[in-house]
């Protein structure tokens, strides 16, 4: 594929039936479905692929529903239309190795989000009927029973959902991998290539200008993550997307000693031992941006306060060193939910936006491959709609 | 809810206790400023002015030469000094002119500083080829450590494999404290007579550098031990550890010679290659830096003052360039002055007339570092001596042949190596690796090496404690950004 050599990439396209814009995940994934199907299609990335929040992401797979911190009990409501999504995504990334024939470091060796006080423990219980009635296998477990699980965790822990579809990939990895396999189906992958305008030409006629030439697309995906709404701006659609900075931490490595994914009911955590042996620990503590630059900068606030939090519930994390800390953008939309459908003031112009991007991905991505495959659309899609009242952009969780 | 953390305001925080942290230190508390001296080593003397273990006592302190007195002295006037001397104390962060620290391994400190001096001196330049990860072979840094202050030999046959002035004194001095050195192998040519004139046009007031280099040359040829130019270690062999070096004569460039080894029984190899600056806190603080292979690669960038192109970050001494001890104390100096200037402790005209006179030292010794350099030209072969199975990511054991692999499919440039291999990811952050693999990224992409972006360096700089760094926190929303126009 062309994405390796510094210099310029050979051969712009031209002509093509569906324009992805955004090499990260949700492009790449898209990309690769799509050629499978046949279909003609380039993915235009401005960078070098994976680099922005599908690859500084710290790749955990929460396919069990987490609770956005410092949102009230509403937001299980708010997720119950997630719950069939997070189910699916499960399985699709259980099938991914096999199904694309690659190696990505996917282990799904379950997860708990832990509860230490009986206000976090009856949240649990509510979330699990939510995931069950949605085809999602969840368990309250005890205390005792998830330290028999998983014996490095603290006696505080007082009870745990379990959710065996939780779990892990190499973010690093996953969507170039995707994207190789892709171009190998057919799928012109063109790494730095700026899309600077999208010129609405007719119904389903669309002229993209990139730093590298001129693409004639008949339908265009916008799946440029944080900048998605910047994108969508081009062709005078308003998007909600609120785009915020949080930052990971990895310690030293450690012989093996967790496989499971830990998470926490009522603070921010998402924890796991690395293929590596290190603890890569994160859970959306927020770092900070400099726009000029594209840099985020991670804050020592939330290092101290999400090392807290990581050793309190694994202990001998404390005995650790932190080596390396970054920070990624995530965004959200102001419902939580994901934008997947086609624009209809600009037919042909397409938003494909998972807000939980990393584990919602793999799915997204497939159902806007559907989408875009299919004579007619689905009306289940009709919660993801571009066009829905979604609210207004809300500060990240 | 407040911070946990003990934090402190300060005028002048310098970061560095070798000769030119402490110039710095000295010459803006002299000049009236309020200056801390941190220093990640349990005492003062950075590298070259390291002391001795306290469990050893000296009985005649004549025998420890001028270089030891020089440092000694120089500690008693910063000990003697109003400056706050913070040893075994980690700069791990710069956020914002603030500086993160860790004191003894256990407790975390904010030091917020209107001037920041970053002088964090140099480590030992890595040169991997097959067998360099094997026990015994360590760098001369190691081997002075070892040697200087614990009087531990690292071997009982040592070879002194590397190029330059400080592999020549290192050799020497080793074999002055005792170690069997059994042959120093200089990468470079044996200097012509006309290049000894150079030196000697370049010299004037810097004689004593040149003498002191021909009496270690002196000194080892007294002592009988072989000193072999145009010569490189491409080889150490042996079971569990270093048994054998092969050596092997190479040309102007450090490319081998095919057909010209030569093997040595050796227990020990010391590799003195010269130095890179340690520019992690200044590359953090994204000030500007230029790539100079000789000087020891990425260097900062500072006007005359010493001050780098962030405001109130001042970088001094060998982590700019390497250049030596004379010239880190001058620029250690001025970088004082500077200091004692924006503190609104001392008149710009009145510091200005030391740094005219400091700047004119500093040119002569600059002359005379640039001879030497191009006496002693870093040869790009310095790249080539690994083979596909070499280690080049000791904390990720990454070979070089994997790193070939990535780049056939991964992001031409140093990231994309990282994603693909994990080089770079371990407890050293890519201090070992990071150059070995711009090479390579540099051999595909066809451009000089000094044009490959190595990869980004974050917090913290040091492996940190959990233990010290942890505190609840409140759990604040994520504010939105507005991106990038």
């Amino acid at each position: 594929m062309s994405t390796g050599g510094a210099s310029a990439p050979h051969g712009t396209p031209a002509e093509t039936d569906v324009a992805i814009i955004g090499g990260g995940l949700l492009g790449c994934a898209l990309a690769f479905a799509l050629a499978k199907r046949g279909v003609d299609a380039v993915l235009l990335e401005r960078g070098e692929l994976n680099r922005e929040a599908s690859g500084t992401n710290a790749g955990s797979l929460h396919i069990q529903l987490l609770r956005p911190p410092g949102m009230d009990d509403a937001w299980l409501e708010h997720f119950r239309p997630l719950a069939r999504m997070h189910a699916e995504s499960g399985k699709a990334w259980r099938r991914l190795e096999a199904e694309a024939g690659i190696k990505v470091g996917v282990r799904m060796h379950g997860g708990l989000l832990v509860a230490e006080t009986s206000d976090q423990l009856q949240m649990l219980k509510k979330k699990v009927a939510i995931e069950r009635a949605a085809g999602l296998e969840t368990t309250v477990i005890s205390g005792a029973e998830a330290r028999a699980m998983c014996p490095v965790l603290s006696d505080s822990v007082i009870a745990a959902d379990y959710c065996a579809d939780d779990g892990v990939a190499n973010s690093l990895l996953v969507a170039p991998a995707l994207a190789h396999r892709a171009a190998e189906h057919g799928v012109r992958v063109a790494p730095r290539h700026e899309v600077l305008t999208i010129e609405v030409r007719g119904a389903r006629d669309f002229l993209l200008q990139t730093t590298h030439g001129h693409v004639h697309a008949r339908r265009v995906v916008d799946a440029a993550g944080p900048w998605t709404a910047r994108v969508a701006k081009m062709v005078g659609v308003s998007l909600p997307i609120g785009p915020n900075v949080l930052g990971m931490n990895v310690t030293e490595a450690q012989p093996p000693e967790l496989d499971l994914l830990i998470q926490h009911a009522g603070h921010r955590l998402t924890l796991k031992q690395a293929d590596s042996g290190t603890y890569i620990i994160g859970g959306g503590w927020p770092g900070e941006y400099v726009p000029s630059e594209n840099r985020k900068v991670t804050a020592f606030d939330s290092l101290a306060g999400n090392m807290w939090v990581a050793a309190s519930i694994v202990p001998r994390i404390a005995r650790l060193r932190v080596i390396r800390t970054w920070a990624g953008l995530g965004s959200n939309t102001p419902d939580w939910r994901p934008i997947i459908g086609e624009c209809p003031q600009v037919p042909g112009f397409h938003v494909l936006f998972a807000g939980l991007g990393f584990t919602l991905g793999l799915v997204c991505a497939q159902l806007m491959a559907d989408l875009l495959t299919q004579a007619s659309p689905s009306s289940a899609l009709a919660v993801f709609a571009p066009s829905r009242d979604a609210g207004a952009r809300v500060n990240g969780p | 809810m407040t911070t946990p953390f003990e934090s402190v305001q300060r005028e002048v925080l310098v970061i560095g206790g070798g000769p030119a942290g402490m110039a710095a230190a000295l010459a803006a508390s002299e000049a009236g400023a309020q200056v801390t001296l941190v220093d990640e080593r349990p005492s003062l003397g950075g590298q070259v002015y390291k002391q001795f273990s306290p469990a050893f006592e000296v009985h005649d302190e004549t025998r420890l030469g001028a270089q030891h007195r020089r440092g000694q002295q120089m500690i008693a006037a910063v000990m003697d000094s109003a400056v706050e001397v913070l040893a075994d104390t980690v700069v791990w962060a710069i956020w914002d002119r603030e500086a993160f620290v860790c004191r003894h391994d256990r407790e975390v400190r904010r030091i917020l500083a209107r001037t920041i001096i970053i002088a964090p001196g140099a480590y030992d330049r890595p040169v991997p080829f097959p067998g360099w990860t094997l026990p015994g072979v360590i760098t001369a840094g190691g081997a002075h450590s070892l040697v200087k202050v614990f009087r531990v030999s690292p071997g009982r046959r040592i070879l002194m494999a590397g190029s330059g002035p400080l592999s020549l004194a290192f050799a020497a001095e080793l074999k002055h404290h005792g170690a069997n050195v059994i042959m120093l192998t200089e990468a470079c040519r044996r200097p012509t007579v006309a290049s000894i004139l150079r030196l000697l046009q370049a010299s004037p007031g810097n004689t004593s550098s040149l003498v002191e280099g021909l009496q270690y040359l002196g000194y080892l040829r007294a002592h009988r031990v072989p000193v072999r130019w145009s010569t490189m270690i491409c080889r150490a062999e042996g079971d569990a550890s270093v048994e054998r070096a092969v050596i092997t004569r190479v040309d102007p460039d450090w490319r081998t010679i095919p057909g010209s080894e030569d093997v040595l029984d050796v227990d020990a190899i010391c590799l003195g290659y010269g130095l890179f600056p340690s520019n992690e806190l200044t590359r953090l603080c994204g000030c500007a830096h230029s790539y100079d292979e000789q000087r020891g690669g990425m260097i900062a960038w500072r006007d005359e003052w010493m001050r780098s192109s962030v405001p109130g970050i001042l970088v001094a001494g060998d982590g700019a360039g390497v250049s030596g001890v004379a010239t880190a104390i001058e620029e250690g100096r001025v970088a004082g002055l500077a200091a004692a200037v924006d503190t609104g402790h001392l008149g710009a005209d009145a510091a200005t007339a030391f740094v005219q006179r400091a700047h004119a030292r500093l040119r002569r010794q600059r002359r005379f570092r640039g001879a030497l350099d191009r006496m002693y030209r870093v040869g790009p072969g310095v790249y080539d001596l690994a083979d596909d199975s070499t280690v080049i990511c000791r904390c990720e054991e990454v070979t070089l042949g994997d790193i070939k692999a990535a780049l056939t499919t991964c992001p031409v440039d140093t990231q994309g190596v990282k994603d693909y291999t994990r080089a770079g990811m371990g407890l050293c952050q890519g201090r070992v690796c990071g150059r070995q693999v711009a090479a390579e990224v540099a051999r595909v992409a066809r451009v000089p090496i000094g044009s490959v972006a190595p990869n980004s360096v974050r917090p913290p700089v040091k492996p940190l404690p959990i233990a010290a760094v942890a505190a609840e926190m409140p759990e604040r929303r994520r504010p939105i950004v507005e991106l990038e126009p």
